[in-house]
């Protein structure tokens, strides 16, 4: 199997002296979708943050498809959607302005292939060609997600890393954008990591899982294997908080 | 008997020189002892009915009702020191937001202790009544699973993160002993284990102390783990009610089974990866609502008749209104 992205001893130091990220070590494969869960406060947004070069790292290196995490392609190949969609889009810009913004910074695209391609972007998120002339205010939370969603994948990465991605959404939209997410994996042979609290949705989406608890990663493995033998203290807890929820099939 | 009963409220929001039905008739009862779950998606008008409860609501929005009753007392027309009375004594609320319900100003602990009413509190001078203030505020905080109660105590409402705030306000909801807890989303943004904690907590004063609840939440999956009954609303209208077993197995309206289907934890045979089924479109606004059964436009069954609301329809206790139900095709 192919690797995307490698992580290698990757750490981080707080300015908090009791919180320490790492060192962290992880490969993500192609067309992959990894879930991070854990509890508040332990370093799960840190880590996606440290993924995509938000913040450097103070240790270890990543690297995408072989290449050193500070050279070129990696604005292109790894995309981040923001915790908070709609705080994250700039409520002074048209939806074409905030897609436009990470193509003229990272191509050099002409303004006539940068609008087509605006154009098939919001129509592969299932918004219309109007929708661009839209802002922020005019738009339902679904339709916010989408926009961040579209403006991920614009430079069509090969991983996209969003945290809580499902976290603010109503059921309704939230299966919608699942099934999106799903579609767009399969096209576009995405690697999807995630953060997410709702394990329902992480068992069904999630090839593999990675627990984190004070900024360590305490287990990882395929998603089936978790759900059924945790093996740390941490993860059972978690499983079996989920478990007591879900009802027993006595139906 | 019914401890909150309410039937055909209807809330009307001016706008733009029109009133705009943000609560269509709808019909809410929760019975002694009893845990009902409220679900509906945002913008369903869920805090709505929690606001007009309380009393919360502008003098210029317009509220009718045929019966809104606390305890066979009518809600409606209350004087103001008997509604401070039974929101003080009676009925407890645990606000969305904690950062915006909290007062900014004082410390987490002064807030809780002055919510515990002075009937609740022992002694005789004013060290001893303080004493017991602050022993029950301290025995409140453990048991809403906060262990560091000084840090707490001392603490601002800015400088606590959301689930320990949503956690004092629930502590706060606590110490007045209430009859019925009215919890508006009360889980929102809690990891799992938090969550299974407060839920667990709900339930178990529910069954020890048989205090009422309102569980208004969109969380299915904590919904059907506590609740005995639920309500769904949709954009201001009762979509569906009955028992929760009932409306697992067999939802009526399309809008259930749409939420329902929305958790992927309540089906075993459902493969990963594959294709959630869903409703399209999305939730109307306030100011664009359809007329008629408000789902109809995202709605696979809507037909002709659709365009008319619905009647309320009862089958024993489970009552639901659609033109076009599910699972009753023929007779």
């Amino acid at each position: 199997m192919s690797n995307v992205l490698t992580v290698e001893d990757l750490e981080y130091r707080c300015a908090d002296p009791g919180f320490k990220l790492g060192p962290i070590s992880l490969e993500i494969a192609r067309g992959e979708s990894i879930a991070i869960i854990g509890e508040n406060q332990t370093g799960k947004s840190l880590l996606a943050k440290l993924l995509v070069g938000a913040i450097e790292p103070h240790g270890g290196r990543i690297s995408l498809h072989c290449h050193d995490g500070k050279t070129g392609p990696r604005d292109q190949s790894i995309r981040m959607m923001f915790q908070f969609s709609s705080h994250a889009l700039n409520p002074a810009l048209s939806v074409a302005k905030i897609l436009e913004e990470p193509l003229l910074r990272n191509t050099d695209m002409d303004k006539v292939s940068r609008e087509q391609l605006i154009e098939e972007t919001l129509l592969k998120v299932g918004l219309l060609r109007e929708h661009a002339y839209h802002y922020r205010h005019m738009l339902s939370d679904g339709q916010q997600q989408r926009i961040a969603l579209a403006r991920a994948i614009i430079l069509s990465p090969n991983v996209l890393v969003a945290d809580e991605p499902f976290a603010a959404l109503d059921p309704s939209i939230r299966s919608q954008t699942v099934n999106l997410l799903l579609k767009l994996q399969k096209e576009m042979g995405l690697s999807f990591v995630f953060i997410s609290h709702n394990l329902g949705i992480v068992r069904h989406i999630a090839d593999k899982i990675l627990v984190m608890d004070k900024g360590q990663i305490i287990e990882s493995g395929k998603t089936d294997t978790v759900f059924k033998w945790p093996q740390h203290d941490i993860t059972k807890r978690l499983i079996m908080s989920h478990q007591s929820l879900v009802p027993q099939q006595t139906l | 008997m019914a401890l909150l009963d309410i039937k055909n409220l209807t809330l009307e929001i001016p706008h733009e020189g029109d009133y705009i039905r943000a609560l269509d008739k709808v019909n809410l009862s929760v019975n002694e002892g009893e845990v009902r779950a409220l679900v509906g998606e945002s913008g369903s008008g869920k805090s709505l009915i929690v606001s007009a409860v309380s009393g919360s609501i502008p003098k210029h929005w317009r509220i009718t009702a045929d019966r809104m009753t606390w305890n066979g007392e009518s809600l409606l027309n209350l004087s103001k020191s008997r509604r401070l009375q039974i929101m003080n004594e009676d009925i407890a609320i645990v606000f969305q937001n904690p950062l915006s319900s909290l007062d900014p100003s004082v410390t987490l602990g002064e807030q809780i202790q002055e919510s515990i009413p002075s009937r609740l509190v022992d002694g005789k001078w004013f060290w001893q009544r303080n004493a017991s203030r602050r022993q029950t505020t301290i025995k409140t905080l453990h048991k809403v699973g906060i262990r560091a109660h000084g840090d707490v105590m001392r603490a601002y409402p800015h400088e606590m993160p959301y689930d320990v705030g949503q956690r004092v306000m629930l502590a706060m909801a606590l110490v007045a002993q209430p009859k019925i807890i009215i919890a508006d989303d009360p889980t929102r943004g809690m990891e799992t284990t938090t969550k299974t904690q407060i839920l667990k907590l709900l339930t178990r004063l529910n069954k020890t102390r048989s205090v009422a609840i309102l569980f208004v939440s969109h969380d299915l999956l904590a919904i059907s783990s506590m609740a005995d009954t639920m309500t769904v609303l949709y954009c201001g209208q009762t979509v569906e009610s009955g028992k929760m077993k009932h409306l697992r197995k067999r939802p009526l309206h399309p809008y259930t089974k749409a939420l329902i289907d929305s958790a992927p934890s309540f089906r075993n045979d459902l493969p990963p990866k594959s294709m959630l089924p869903n409703l399209g479109g999305s939730i109307p606004t306030l100011q664009h609502l359809p007329i008629g059964c408000r789902l109809g436009p995202r709605c696979p069954r809507a037909q002709k008749a659709c365009v008319n609301v619905p009647g309320i329809r009862h089958i024993h206790d489970h009552t639901y209104s659609c033109h076009y139900p599910l699972h009753r095709d023929k007779r």
